[in-house]
């Protein structure tokens, strides 16, 4: 009885004043599927770890797993796919092959990379897919369901013991949220580039015109639209580069919420007032008000990325650098080409109003959505 | 003039960034060798040793499940590894549910259980346990852990008290020594850990291991941070594997921007992911940047949220805080994570994420919620001074 019960305590006592448990890389395999009409394809990627688990694959039992005895597991793999995983379509089931076997090196280590098809007869209008991989073994393993249809929305389910089937309706019209997801996925700075950069257009779509007596007219000559570009991006950049500065060096800090939401009703104004022309002569005046707002916008991206405690003031004029040439970039592709049209009356009724119409509209859906916290 | 149509020319500018916002695509390869070897496999985790064991768990072998289960356990923790303590839970799910199940191996699930943050499910289990063998020692104590983690101070002490009589009485000296310092009487516990540390020289190692944590947590609370590194080391020296008291080293190395300590501390024992954070903080501290590590981790968060497993919640708030600088996801994951854990760490963290995130109510809140906790620690004390300028 003591025996047991030091062995217990010294198992316990691990924990004891732990708690904090390892942050663990569980287990989980990713099951990705497609769906292009009637055809199903995608892939099944398996830890090496876990498929070593499952199946015998190290022949040899010599703890190396080489490419030869994984290959050499094909075909038995091949025919205990059925107990692992399963597809059917409208509740008739669909026969799951196996094309190729292939390697993956994800982030967190080696997995088998079993290419799969399925024919369902018709197009589907719902799959169903069962998970038991592993379950009578790893109560934690879970199966990463990502299923898409061709070219367009994804939806994801988690598969485990808890819910080893899952039936979708994969044309089903996507979420705004999920659309919103696909996009956030880890390109969060493009997306916070993005609206500075339609900000930007905003206010550069009629700057190859005049308003004159309520009418739109072509500016007369290069010089007139370049004065007013250089304007309206100096008056930008001064001001987000002010702001960017206080708030990355610790002076000034504003709750993004309120940050993201203030440069989404930005541009709805800047896309408006090309739609309805409250401010015509001094755009440079909203680039400057509304520049202060995006810097704290881009302080927030360099916050994420994080700023080194050396070099902090050179890393700052860095980045604020690539945003100017970011810009620069964008003025210099898109003025010249905004001056050559400006004379054909498709550029106000086909790209300032409609041009201003979306963006207005996409930027009302950010602030909505950033003002609700989505 | 070759014309391009404007409405294109301004379609094409919003679909550049939406086509730029494709997430990077897998990129498989085909080994060209077949001897090329392509993973290292262990003997516990191979398909053969998976499948006697579970032929001895459904042969209600007991002795042999039970010896399993509990190296799966401690290698889990160890190693940082959570596959094991999934084998473990798999082995112990053949053994029926019901009257019939002993009480060992009800024990034996509510430590697993625990491993998994499943607090109120493992109390459960436990009192189970206790039901059919009220001497478990074991089982007082790992409630009287659990509890204490969650932050009921009272019933972890009744529970510590409960092992006076039903093993070593140092353990339940020790136990409640751990309580009381939590529950307000910081300074009188410190006093009785320091008094009993003679006895606890003499005891087993895994005994002696954990008086230093203890010593270790309670110095420094108490601010004597040089007595406290003495003991951490102490304890390290004692059992260089027990990962938790090397993160809480590094936590204080941290604290004292000693990064560098850091790093040379948590070296070589990365592959665990509570060290391997301290590890990237330290170097994020230091100007260093090692994308793929971060990025690793960040894809265990984002799965595990996915999986709805809140494993990781305290790390995040920290990986959160310190690494990736977003100050509205340490808030999220310190709020879901004290509905779960109430250590002093956990009030810190707590407290950091609502006052970087700026936000009056989430502040108020926090300061509430710490505010009725009895515990004293001059690092939370500070964070609060900042706090109430």
């Amino acid at each position: 009885m003591m025996r047991t019960f030091k062995l217990a305590l010294c198992v316990l006592l691990g924990v004891l004043c732990a708690a904090p448990v390892a942050a663990h890389r569980a287990s989980d395999s990713f099951v990705t599927l497609t769906v292009d009409g009637a055809p199903i394809s995608g892939q099944w990627e398996i830890a090496l770890r876990d498929l070593a688990a499952a199946d015998p694959v190290d022949a040899d039992g010599d703890l190396r797993l080489t490419w030869g005895e994984l290959n050499a597991a094909l075909p038995a793999l091949r025919l205990r796919l059925h107990d692992w995983l399963r597809v059917d379509a409208d509740g008739a089931p669909c026969t799951l092959v196996v094309d190729d076997l292939l390697v993956n090196d994800r982030l967190d280590g080696r997995y088998a990379w079993l290419s799969l098809s399925a024919v369902c007869g018709d197009v589907p209008r719902q799959l169903g897919v069962d998970y038991r991989f592993l379950a009578d073994i790893d109560p934690g393993h879970r199966g990463i369901l990502v299923l898409a249809v061709a070219g367009g929305p994804t939806q994801t389910a988690v598969l485990g013991p808890q819910q080893p089937r899952i039936v979708l309706a994969p044309g089903a019209t996507s979420r705004l949220s999920q659309f919103n997801d696909y996009l956030r996925e880890g390109v969060h700075h493009i997306w916070v580039g993005i609206d500075h950069v339609l900000f930007l257009l905003s206010l550069l779509l009629p700057a190859v015109l005049l308003r004159d007596a309520r009418r739109w007219r072509p500016v007369p000559d290069l010089r007139t639209a370049l004065v007013e570009v250089t304007g309206v991006v100096t008056a930008f950049t001064l001001a987000h580069s002010v702001t960017l500065s206080l708030a990355a060096l610790d002076v000034v800090r504003l709750p993004s919420r309120l940050v993201e939401s203030a440069i989404a009703a930005s541009v709805v104004l800047a896309a408006a007032n090309n739609l309805v022309p409250v401010v015509t002569r001094r755009r440079w005046a909203m680039a400057i008000v509304f520049g202060l707002v995006h810097g704290f916008g881009f302080a927030s991206v360099l916050a994420e990325m994080g700023l080194p405690t050396q070099a902090r003031l050179l890393s700052l004029i860095g980045f604020n650098v690539g945003v100017e040439v970011g810009q620069v970039a964008i003025v210099l592709v898109f003025v010249p080409l905004a001056y050559v049209f400006r004379h054909s009356t498709k550029y106000e009724r086909w790209l300032l109003r409609p041009g201003s119409a979306i963006l207005a509209m996409l930027a009302l859906v950010w602030l909505i959505e950033r003002a609700v916290g989505l | 003039m070759h014309r391009v149509g404007p409405r294109r020319l301004g379609a094409l500018f919003l679909l550049a960034g939406c086509a730029l916002a494709r997430p990077a695509v897998a990129a498989p390869w085909r080994p060209a060798d077949d001897a090329q070897v392509l993973e290292t496999l262990t003997r516990t985790g191979s398909a053969q040793a998976l499948q006697q064991a579970a032929q001895a768990a459904d042969g209600r072998d007991f002795t042999v499940v039970s010896r399993l289960v509990r190296a799966y356990i401690e290698r889990s923790r160890r190693e940082g590894d959570p596959r094991l303590l999934g084998y473990a839970e798999g082995l112990l799910q053949r053994w029926p549910d019901g009257a019939g199940a002993p009480a060992e191996i009800l024990l034996l699930r509510a430590t697993a259980l625990q491993s998994r943050h499943a607090f109120d499910e493992a109390l459960d289990v436990l009192d189970r346990a206790l039901q059919q063998q009220p001497d478990l020692g074991q089982a007082w104590l790992t409630r009287a852990t659990i509890l204490r983690v969650q932050g009921r101070y009272p019933q972890a002490a009744d529970a510590c008290e409960q092992l006076r009589d039903r093993s070593a009485p140092f353990v339940a000296t020790l136990c409640g020594l751990g309580v009381r310092g939590l529950a307000g009487e910081r300074d009188d516990a410190l006093s009785g850990l320091l008094a009993i540390e003679r006895e606890a020289a003499a005891q087993a190692p895994a005994v002696r291991r954990w008086y230093q944590a203890e010593l270790a947590d309670a110095l420094e609370r108490a601010g004597r941070m040089a007595d406290a590194e003495r003991a951490y080391r102490l304890g390290l020296e004692i059992d260089p594997q027990d990962v938790s008291l090397r993160a809480a080293y590094a936590d204080l190395l941290i604290g004292q921007a000693r990064y560098e300590d850091a790093i040379a501390l948590t070296d070589g024992y990365v592959r665990v992911d509570v060290v391997q954070l301290r590890h990237l903080i330290a170097q994020v501290r230091l100007g260093q940047v090692p994308h793929q590590a971060i990025d690793a981790m960040d894809e265990t968060f984002r799965l595990a949220r996915l999986r709805g497993q809140p494993l990781h919640q305290r790390e995040e708030v920290l990986f959160a805080l310190d690494v990736r600088r977003d100050a509205q996801r340490a808030l999220a994951a310190a709020q879901a994570n004290w509905q779960e854990q109430r250590e002093p760490i956990d009030a810190r963290v707590l407290l950091r994420a609502a006052l970087a995130a700026n936000d009056a109510t989430s502040e108020r809140e926090a300061l509430a919620q710490i505010g009725a906790l009895p515990v004293q620690d001059t690092r939370l004390q500070a964070l609060l001074a900042t706090a109430n300028p």
